[in-house]
């Protein structure tokens, strides 16, 4: 995960004051072990899509869209419409993404993200309730597209992606549609979408992704690339608004004691309500921004 | 030379230019000898601007456009802080944010023998002197100053070293000391080399200071000297 | 199909001779070496250049001048339809090919032998024009990291629709099937360094609708002049002076 890889290695003195540092509480920007950098929620920045929504925290940038396409439903799921989720890194954020150079970090945030966001094939653990997305049974529904893109990468990046997903999703219209009576659903479905009617997705289960860093003996959250480059493993936990893990992933290289994992998951509890306070409120925000 | 006033120049000195401008026409300059520095090209009887900045021009004839920039165009006689990236039988290849790795030759330490070459693991932080810098070949750098001594160059042992703008470094290595360096000066106690190429190490006794002085510093990139003073004083505050 | 109605409005609400609004902003990408966004209208694209530095594959390197390398991506989520493409189709391959010769012809390579210079364009919304803004992000991008340039390339296209030349054509007016003029323009020293065409047109409608594309790469040349010199200001304080 460590943007530094192209950038030139840190010297060992400043290895020292890092980990140093983050023993003492006090990280090199100053802050605490589990405070973030500020957050910036921007919505409606693509035109184009049905939802969309960029979010900053310190030199990390990333834009997530929501994009709704007419399909005919899954026939195991004649209810529901399908979701499917996806994230690139753009070149922009550092020439070792160039090409193909990207494709990996790409799908392990993926993967990450579809974990803790669509829940499981049941679709419990789910961000929203896929059935919002149906018109008619069985028939006709709407299948979303939610892409995540990596403009500028320091660290923190499944967070960062989590959280402009939440504000697209907040920021998405579905269009109503209108199926008229005794029309045949059949062949090619002849939708009347031209109302101005627009229904938003039920977004109060949309959890948020809370990733402690574990360097030398602590935990911190929100690290930078510089930190990353520093750490021995990494949880993420998705928890939603009653406090319930929708999704768990760890990385990095070295074991975790089980008992710190439990302990990584309560501490990461407790900073989620922190963060998903702060982030409802910049997104109330932004969407009150882009009405005016 | 003073003699002939500069009519047509005087009009973009101290002016913000952009690629393309054309600041000076030589055929109304006749029988001058001016010097280009940084940022400026002659393009037959024209010079143009290469780069963004401010033109700005010094007695008797010097020109050249000053810009803050990310990356460093090596000059000789600057000095640098500079990574080892390698190291090579007679070379250590260290990054100092420039076009090409500069080459620290191994002896260029002072009293440097075959004997005595130091060890530089990959990573380490050097301040360093540039004694070469031409397109054709990699710049080179010495641990040395112009007389063979070692002064304040070499190895930079722990600390903090962030990056930020070539602009920043001037301003922080200007005279009279800059304000947000004289304001923290006054209150604690701490070491600094400022690179030209950007990079900036403080070393400290406690971590907190080191975190202090280094903030301060990236934060007074976008402020006035009075500004600077106030958003000092605002910092040491909340930590006494 | 009418694309300019009888009062002389397109579908957008413009008239003929009207550029989209443009808004352009530099430093957005923290970390890169330099960067910019430029939006024409609903187009947005975002440049980021890295470099001059070490050549990376040193089987690339040049002895004489510098390497420019340009990656141009389009994220599927940028346009109306949605598509699935892999990075590096030919579209994409064609485009960072136009993008690197045009701004190759303006940055003085020479003065950088054997070093690299990475410039990425992501598109991010495309509502037609993505080529122009590219090319405008990129210049904005190369200035802001401070690579040495002969002038300030522009882009800017224009068409013919209902017998009438059109400046900047939005997506809508592109896929009528007219024809498409894009120009690159250095406007200091006044010379044309882009110039593409699909479909045909007589020769002297051509005429015209070319100098009708310079004449919005001029504008665009006079939007980025601006931009770049409130964005020295802003760096003014940052050198103390």
């Amino acid at each position: 995960m460590s943007v530094r890889e192209w950038m030139v290695g840190l010297s060992a003195g400043e290895k020292h004051f890092i980990q140093g540092g983050i023993a003492q509480d006090l990280r090199a920007d100053g802050r605490k072990r589990l405070t973030y950098r500020p957050i910036y929620v921007e919505t409606g920045v693509i035109p184009q899509a049905d939802g969309s929504a960029k979010v900053k925290m310190g030199a990390t940038e990333v834009i997530a869209s929501v994009k709704l396409d007419l399909a005919r439903p899954n026939p195991s799921q004649p209810g529901k419409g399908k979701v499917s989720l996806f994230v690139s890194c753009s070149a922009t954020a550092g020439p070792m993404f160039e090409g193909r150079g990207s494709e990996e970090l790409s799908a392990e945030l993926s993967v990450a993200l579809q974990r803790c966001l669509l829940g499981g094939k049941s679709g419990a653990g789910a961000a929203f309730d896929p059935s919002c997305l149906s018109i008619v049974d069985g028939k006709l529904c709407w299948d979303a597209y939610i892409d995540g893109l990596v403009v500028s990468a320091d660290g923190n990046l499944l967070d960062a992606l989590g959280a402009a997903i939440k504000a697209a999703l907040i920021n998405t219209r579905v269009p109503v549609a209108n199926v008229p009576a005794g029309a045949s659903l059949d062949e090619d479905p002849d939708v009347d979408l031209s109302s101005q009617e627009t229904t938003r997705i039920d977004t109060s289960g949309v959890p948020v992704i809370v990733t402690l860093t574990k360097v030398g003996r602590h935990y911190i959250v929100d690290a930078t690339s510089e930190e990353e480059s520093q750490m021995s493993s990494a949880v993420s936990v998705s928890i939603n608004k009653e406090r319930r893990i929708c999704g768990l992933t760890k990385r990095g290289g070295a074991g975790l004691d089980p008992s710190i994992i439990l302990d990584m998951i309560s501490v990461a509890s407790h900073v989620s309500e922190q963060l998903m306070n702060k982030l409802d409120s910049e997104i109330a925000a932004a969407e009150a921004d882009e009405q005016m | 030379m003073e003699a002939k006033p500069l009519d047509s120049p005087t009009s973009f000195v101290n002016q913000l230019v952009v690629p393309g401008d054309v600041v000076l026409d030589l055929s109304t300059m006749a029988n001058q000898t001016i010097k280009l520095g940084g940022g400026l090209r002659q393009d037959c009887d024209s010079i143009t601007v290469l780069k963004a900045g401010k033109l700005r021009f010094a007695k008797p004839n010097k020109y050249w456009v000053e810009s803050s920039q990310k990356r460093y165009v090596p000059c000789v006689g600057d000095t640098v802080l500079g990574i080892v990236v390698d190291t090579r039988a007679d070379n250590f290849l260290v990054d100092i944010k420039g076009p090409a790795l500069a080459f620290l030759p191994v002896l260029s330490f002072e009293g440097g023998t075959r004997r005595n070459i130091p060890k530089f693991e990959v990573g380490t932080l050097l301040y360093v002197r540039l004694v070469k810098a031409n397109t054709a070949i990699n710049p080179e750098l010495s641990c040395t100053d112009a007389s063979g001594k070692a002064a304040e160059f070499g190895l930079l042992k722990d600390g903090y070293m962030f990056e930020s703008s070539t602009g920043l470094s001037r301003m922080l290595l200007s005279s009279p000391a800059c304000p947000v360096l004289e304001a923290l000066g006054k209150k604690l106690s701490f070491e600094t080399a400022v690179g030209l190429n950007g990079r900036v190490w403080v070393n400290a006794a406690s971590p907190s200071t080191i975190v202090l002085v280094s903030n301060a510093i990236m934060n007074s990139e976008s402020l006035s000297a009075v500004q600077q003073k106030i958003m000092v004083d605002r910092l040491l505050q909340r930590v006494q | 199909m009418e694309y300019v109605n009888p009062e002389g409005i397109r579908e957008d609400g413009r008239r003929p001779l009207e550029m989209r609004h443009l808004h352009a902003e530099i430093g957005t990408v923290a970390r890169a070496d330099g960067s910019a966004v430029f939006e024409m209208g609903n187009t947005k694209v975002i440049a980021a250049v890295y470099g001059p530095r070490e050549v990376q594959n040193r089987s690339q390197q040049l002895n004489d001048q510098a390497l420019v390398r340009c990656e141009y991506s389009m994220p599927n989520f940028s346009t109306g339809d949605r598509m699935r493409k892999p990075k590096g189709d030919r579209r994409s391959t064609e485009i960072s090919l136009v993008i690197r010769q045009t701004m190759e012809a303006c940055i003085l390579t020479h003065l950088m032998p054997r070093s690299q210079i990475d410039i990425f364009v992501q598109v991010l919304s495309a509502d037609g024009g993505t080529r122009s803004a590219c090319i405008n992000a990129a210049t904005l991008a190369l200035a802001d990291a401070g690579i040495p340039m002969r002038d300030l390339v522009t882009s800017c296209s224009a068409g013919y629709l209902n017998s009438t030349p059109l400046l900047d054509l939005s997506y809508f007016e592109d896929s009528a099937g007219g024809p498409d003029v894009t120009v690159g323009i250095l406007p200091k020293l006044d010379k044309v360094t882009l110039l593409q065409m699909d479909a045909r047109l007589p020769i002297d409608i051509f005429e015209n609708v070319v100098q009708l594309a310079t004449e919005g790469c001029k504008a665009v040349a006079n939007y980025i002049h601006e931009v770049l010199l409130e964005n020295t200001k802003q760096l003014e304080y940052r050198r103390g002076l």
